[in-house]
Order: C-alpha cells, then sequence, then structure tokens
C-alpha cells in the first residue's frame, strides 16, 4: 500500500495575498536596514539587554535549538520589514553565535540545533592528515587479510538431491 | 527544513593566516615594490564568517577558563 502523505494545512489561504493593498505590508516596503552590519546593530544590543535577557536564557533552558530561536527572530524582522530575508539568512550564524555565548556566560544549558559540535579539543581529521604529511610519517595503512580460499570438497553439498560424486556417495 | 542549521552547517569560517615573514630583499632601483597590498573588500557572508569566528573564540576562551 501506497503511503500518501497527509495534507499540509500550514499555507495561506489561496487569495491571501490580494486581501491587502499592494505595498501596504511592511515587507513589500523598502528594508530598513540593508547590511548585515546595520541588522546586527539592531539584534545584538536587543539579545544582551538585561530585561530580555532571562526571557531568552528561560527558552534556550527548555531545550529549543538555538537555530529555532534565530529563525523566528529573523522572520519577524522581515514581516516587520526591519530588514530583507537575504540579511535575514546571513545573518542567522552570528545571532546563533551570540546566544551560545550569552547561555555559556549565564551557564546555562542549550542546544544548539546543528550537527556541528564545536569543541576546541577536538582535532580536524583534515588537519591531523597535515601534520602527518609535515612529520612525514605515513599513516597506518590496513592490512587486508587474505580471503581463506574454500577447497572445492568443502562446497559439495550433502542433502538429499545433491549431485553423487565419483565416488557414487 | 531548519534554515539555521543549514546555515550553520554551510558557514566556511576563515582560516587563521601566519603573517608571513618578510625575507630580506634587496632594496634598490630596480627591486619589487613591497607596500603592503590592500585588504580586499570581504563579501557579506565572509564578512560574518569573521563576526562568527571572533564570538566563537571568545565562547572557547569564556568555556576552557
Amino acid at each position: 500500500m501506497v503511503d500518501m502523505p497527509s495534507p499540509s494545512f500550514d499555507r495561506p489561504i489561496p487569495g491571501q495575498s490580494l486581501t491587502a493593498e499592494l505595498g501596504s505590508r511592511p515587507w513589500q516596503q523598502p528594508p530598513q536596514y540593508t547590511t548585515v552590519e546595520e541588522a546586527l546593530e539592531y539584534y545584538v544590543p536587543r539579545l544582551v539587554n538585561p530585561e530580555l535577557l532571562p526571557q531568552l536564557l528561560d527558552v534556550m533552558e527548555t531545550g529549543i535549538p538555538l537555530t529555532t530561536i534565530a529563525n523566528a527572530m529573523q522572520v519577524a524582522g522581515v514581516m516587520e520589514g526591519k530588514h530583507s530575508i537575504d540579511v535575514g539568512i546571513l545573518i542567522m550564524p552570528v545571532l546563533i553565535e551570540t546566544m551560545a555565548y550569552l547561555a555559556e556566560e549565564a551557564d546555562v544549558e542549550y542546544e544548539t540545533g546543528s550537527n556541528k559540535t564545536v569543541d576546541s579539543d577536538l582535532i580536524d581529521e583534515s588537519r591531523i592528515a597535515l601534520a602527518l604529511s609535515k612529520s612525514n610519517i605515513e599513516p597506518e595503512e590496513e592490512i587486508e587479510e587474505p580471503m581463506e580460499e574454500q577447497s572445492p570438497e568443502e562446497n559439495i553439498l550433502g542433502g538429499l538431491m545433491a549431485r553423487r560424486n565419483k565416488d557414487g556417495v | 527544513m531548519n534554515i539555521g542549521y543549514m546555515t550553520m552547517n554551510n558557514l566556511q569560517l576563515p582560516k587563521e593566516d601566519t603573517p608571513k615573514e618578510m625575507s630580506q630583499q634587496s632594496g634598490g632601483l630596480l627591486a619589487r615594490d613591497t607596500k603592503p597590498q590592500k585588504p580586499k573588500k570581504l563579501e557579506p557572508r565572509d564578512r560574518i564568517a569573521q563576526y562568527v569566528s571572533e564570538i566563537r573564540k571568545g565562547r572557547m576562551e569564556l568555556k576552557n577558563g
């Protein structure tokens, strides 16, 4: 039986974009901040605001990934007409990293939401290879063990329907 | 689709550049010009990678004491 995908209702109603005058929405106007630096100057003071920081840390402590929080922030910025969606996507890594910094400063456990584990103790494989090439030490090659060949006698099946051999057995 | 996840995973952090040692060059009339080159104007994503790298460095220092 074919597994049919369930319908998604989390979409705009057809014609919804025509319910308001063109240009009346903030995101249909030229953005307020056009560069990544301007956008960061808008976001970073908000992140470190002592009035908003405890709330942000609480959200992080609940286990919501930083990537999700940053995405929600930048989407809200786009909807308010603060910046374009391109600038929003560009600044997301900085927002995530800033939030990670704030969480560690406040000793709050958080989830990054990305597979990449940022750990200074972990050494990249490319760096290991580079170090080995510099020191002229060849990495240990895996020695392939020869496969044991089965003698044809071992392959003879002993079933009722098996072919008889020369001896008639 | 998590956009934040994608932006973080596709981010290429700048490699630490070690300053090249200035070789002893002759300063004669026909010597090559040794004026420092103008810094390249970085693309927005390169600037972002630079900012992330700086914040991460600070975070690692904070983490490691």
